[in-house]
């Protein structure tokens, strides 16, 4: 276990979301326990403490129902296998979209499932993805379809991106690829001409227009767009957002900054009215009126889109945290060894 | 000066560079050093031990047991006397938190050089109950030193001829070198009782052989790990890859393998191991041993699949079980075999011997050399033998037997013996009887079909009568023959003589009394023309 892995595995910021975002969701499903596809950090924290909360059965050394993917293969294999009281009952290395085009079976009878964490650490579409669609939103959107082909009529999704602007390097943007910037404004842009509540209440948060919104409030620009950008997926599928919240989480003890967007959505059964508009027709002619969406600007508005930031919230929340944490760190199948005293000898 | 005829006596020593061959490691495999940390847990007790191999990668093993742990004196001792221990085989005591019996496995204390054959340091922690210290050490084995040779490293020892120059003047041998310090534990942990070792710069071709990566200078070899959430899923994929894993691929699937067949274990709660089952009372004294091994989070057991003995097609034939048999004098053995016809993977196939509860080597195909050709029969059979006593004919490296030692002989004849008048006996009846069920069901589907053409609706059934009765008993169109009639017993060369008789009884083109005289010259004549040409 390297370093980084043992400092996101202790960090109580994102202990604090797991529980206050994720696990407040999965209570909406009502169910226990629950299926649960993770692309988890290489602790496994997520599946003990939703094991730990009861969410996830642990029988007979296994944790039933949990998917893993990992493309990190040298780490992934010791977390799937030594860092639990026991295995994952799938653990797969590769990229999801890959994983299901190749139709793998270990994968594809799982689904569907009750709960999806697609927990990426990187940009969900970066300055050097393919021009037209990126691997995690190609993630996204097959497993989506995959979830409606095995009709499943309720689920939670969260994903997890990074946001910040980088600085420019050698010329190029290292952030988010402009076309998916463009994209999202586009899709906000439509939004606002074609549904009446959204516009309402997208002038609360914002003064001007969508240019503007991104300059001026880049962060809640980024995370409408992003939900706006699911809720279509989800429509395309017969989707709707029964429910939606975010958190951030700065990392801001080590530069550069790393701003995180924590998206949470419950996603139920239900049609989207499409909207054909001559107004539309440079955003490709048809969009869809979610209704769903609105529910982040209400949360922005609101002030309920909660942030975190490690130099401000790191002590405050290892002092309510740290001892569950290190509790979850130790739940691992090896025979506990009690600590020496200092000085020993 | 010598005289003539008078003996002069010497003592016959063994050389240093033995010894420190021997020091460099005796395990054939690392599943075997393994093996000799596992029998250590055993032997102080622990009812688990846990195992952190660091898969893929296997730069650093941990191994936890939560047996009786040491003392930092007793410690020194055993590493400065490696090989001298105090503790003998056979050594009973009772489980700390359980009612059972445990009876110790007893070694040479050589666990040491178990380790320092996997690894190049390792860090040992260790406490025992009711009292608040413990200690560290750091064991360096300093002997060796990596020299690369053609792009492989290799473990080597330094200069070794000056060590060996030195070694003469010396009553021990140094393999390493260890550093000690002492713990203090909280009060609350004063109960707590373990040992944990941290084998750290794992050698590099340990590293290599368990992680794969040898197979990586093969260019055209693509293979991808495998993953088992659980002992039962890796024992699927064990038989499923049996051959590329025989050839050297998934050796991490190999290592578990083999720990699960060494090891103490129970049996998994599945098909004759069940209990009340067949085999229940061997399972409960496996059970009875109350010892864990759990290997990177999976749970081991004896490498039974439930498959095993849930496939139709290839079901459990026969199973024969001897429980507390005397083998030697005083010396009692327990065991079974399980006949089935395809035994898969083919590493079961074979007889196994355990030494209180750990294995001697692997299955064993020749049967302890069995000195009789039984053809494929021994490959239908798999089995393991529980034996009392055999320590003394161990080999070091507590993997093969002394095969020149009398009670390791006794176990030879007693099994032998078994083989010989009960098991294959048996298997060889049961064949005989399935072939003529075989050939009667073949008769039956014949008939059958030979009705058909004519819409007839031909049948026949097999019956004993005794010998006094006539071989066909026709009743309409159905037919039933007396198993107990000279012809008919039946047999393939038969076949086509006893189907046509059968069919000119039933077409009534002879009656079933004449058919019997015609059979009767039929097998005169086949006689005459035998013997005379």
């Amino acid at each position: 276990m390297g370093n980084i892995d043992e400092l996101m595995a202790t960090c109580p910021l994102k202990q604090y979301i797991r529980q206050n975002l994720w696990e407040t969701f999965i209570k909406k499903l009502n169910r226990k326990p629950i299926s649960y596809l993770t692309f988890y950090a290489p602790t496994i924290m997520d599946v003990k403490h939703f094991t730990k909360r009861g969410y996830i059965k642990f029988e007979e050394s296994v944790y039933k129902n949990v998917v893993g993917i990992t493309n990190d293969e040298p780490r992934g294999y010791p977390t799937a296998i030594g860092e639990g009281k026991g295995r994952l009952e799938v653990f797969k290395i590769g990229e999801a979209h890959k994983l299901i085009s190749s139709s793998d079976k270990d994968l594809i009878c799982k689904f569907p499932f009750d709960v999806i964490n697609l927990d990426y650490c990187n940009y969900i579409f970066g300055p050097n993805n393919n021009p037209y669609i990126s691997g995690n939103l190609k993630d996204i959107s097959l497993i989506i379809e995959h979830q409606k082909k095995n009709k499943c009529r309720e689920f939670i999704l969260f994903i997890t991106t990074r946001t910040d602007k980088r600085k420019k390097q050698e010329g190029k943007s290292v952030s988010f690829a402009k076309i998916f910037i463009d994209s999202l404004k586009s899709r906000i842009k439509s939004n606002i001409q074609v549904n009446p509540e959204f516009r309402k209440k997208y002038k609360v948060i914002f003064s001007g227009d969508i240019d503007q919104a991104e300059k001026l409030n880049y962060k809640d620009f980024i995370n409408i767009g992003i939900v706006k950008l699911i809720a279509m997926e989800l429509a395309a599928n017969g989707y709707v957002i029964k429910d939606c919240s975010a958190m951030w989480l700065v990392r801001d003890e080590v530069s550069p900054q790393r701003d995180l967007l924590h998206i949470a959505i419950h996603v139920g059964q239900g049609a989207v009215k499409k909207v054909k508009s001559k107004e539309l027709s440079q955003y490709g002619g048809v969009s869809y009126l979610e209704g769903g969406v609105t529910l982040i600007l209400d949360k922005i508005s609101n002030g309920k889109v909660e942030s975190l930031t490690e130099k401000k919230d790191r002590d405050k929340l290892n002092k309510l945290l740290g001892s569950y944490i290190k509790q979850l760190r130790e739940d691992t199948f090896e025979i506990k060894v009690p600590e020496p005293l200092p000085h020993g000898e | 000066m010598r005289k003539e005829n008078q003996y002069t006596d010497y003592a016959i020593e063994v050389s240093a560079r033995i010894l420190r061959h021997i020091s460099r490691g005796i395990y054939r495999t690392p599943a075997g050093a393994l093996k000799e940390l596992i029998s250590n847990a055993y032997d102080a007790g622990a009812r688990k031990v846990t195992i952190n191999t660091g898969y893929p990668t296997f730069k650093e093993i941990i191994v936890t047991d939560g047996g009786k742990g040491m003392t930092r004196d007793e410690f020194v001792k055993i590493i400065q006397n490696i090989g001298l221990s105090e503790k003998s085989a056979g050594y009973e005591f009772k489980i700390p938190g359980s009612n059972q019996k445990r009876v110790t496995i007893g070694h040479y204390g050589i666990g040491v050089l178990a380790i320092g054959q996997l690894c190049e340091k390792v860090t040992i922690t260790s406490k025992t109950k009711n009292s608040i210290e413990g200690f560290e050490a750091i064991l360096d084995f300093e002997q060796f030193e990596t020299k690369e040779i053609n792009g492989f490293k290799r473990a080597l020892i330094k200069d070794e001829k000056e060590i060996e120059k030195e070694d003469r003047e010396r009553e021990k041998f140094p393999i390493g070198k260890c550093s000690i310090r002492s713990l203090k534990y909280p009060k609350d942990n004063a109960e707590a009782q373990f040992t944990k070792l941290k084998l750290e710069n794992i050698r590099n071709p340990v590293q290599r052989k368990l992680s794969g990566s040898l197979l990586k200078e093969y260019n055209d070899l693509n293979v991808q790990r495998l993953y088992s959430a659980s002992f039962q899923n890796l024992l699927t994929l064990y038989r499923e890859k049996e051959d590329a894993i025989r050839h050297g691929q998934y050796p991490y699937e190999k290592l578990c393998w083999e720990v699960a067949t060494y090891s103490p274990v129970k049996y998994p709660e599945v098909g004759i191991f069940k209990p009340k089952s067949t085999l229940g009372n061997l399972g409960k004294l496996a059970n009875d041993y109350c010892f864990e091994v759990i290997i990177d989070g999976m749970e081991i057991t004896k490498p039974f699949e439930k498959a095993f003995f849930e496939d139709n097609k290839y079901p459990v034939k026969n199973i024969f079980c001897w429980e507390n048999e005397t083998y030697s004098k005083g010396k009692k053995v327990s065991g079974y075999l399980i006949v089935r016809q395809h035994i898969r993977p083919k590493s079961l196939q074979g007889i196994l011997v355990r030494e209180a509860g750990v294995a001697v080597g692997m299955y064993d195909l020749t049967f302890l050399e069995y000195p009789f050709h039984e053809a494929a029969k021994f490959e239908q059979l798999t089995g393991e033998l529980f034996a009392e006593g055999l320590s003394g004919a161990l080999n070091i490296d507590r993997n093969s037997f002394n095969e020149t030692d009398d009670v390791y002989l006794d176990l030879v004849k007693w099994f032998h013996g078994k083989l010989n008048k009960e098991v294959f006996p048996q298997i060889k009846k049961e064949m005989k009887g399935k072939i003529i069920e075989d050939i009667a069901d073949n008769i039956s589907k014949l008939i059958m079909a030979y009705g058909r053409r004519d819409k007839k609706d031909y049948r026949i059934n097999f019956e004993r009568m005794g010998k006094k009765e006539h071989l066909f008993h026709k009743k309409g169109t159905a037919l039933t023959v007396n198993m107990d009639h000279p012809e008919g017993r039946l047999n393939k060369k038969k076949m086509d003589r006893f189907l046509l008789a059968a069919i000119l009884v039933l077409e009534n083109i002879v009656s079933h009394e004449d058919i019997e005289m015609i059979l009767q010259e039929v097998t005169r004549t086949q006689k005459e023309i035998k013997q005379h040409g």
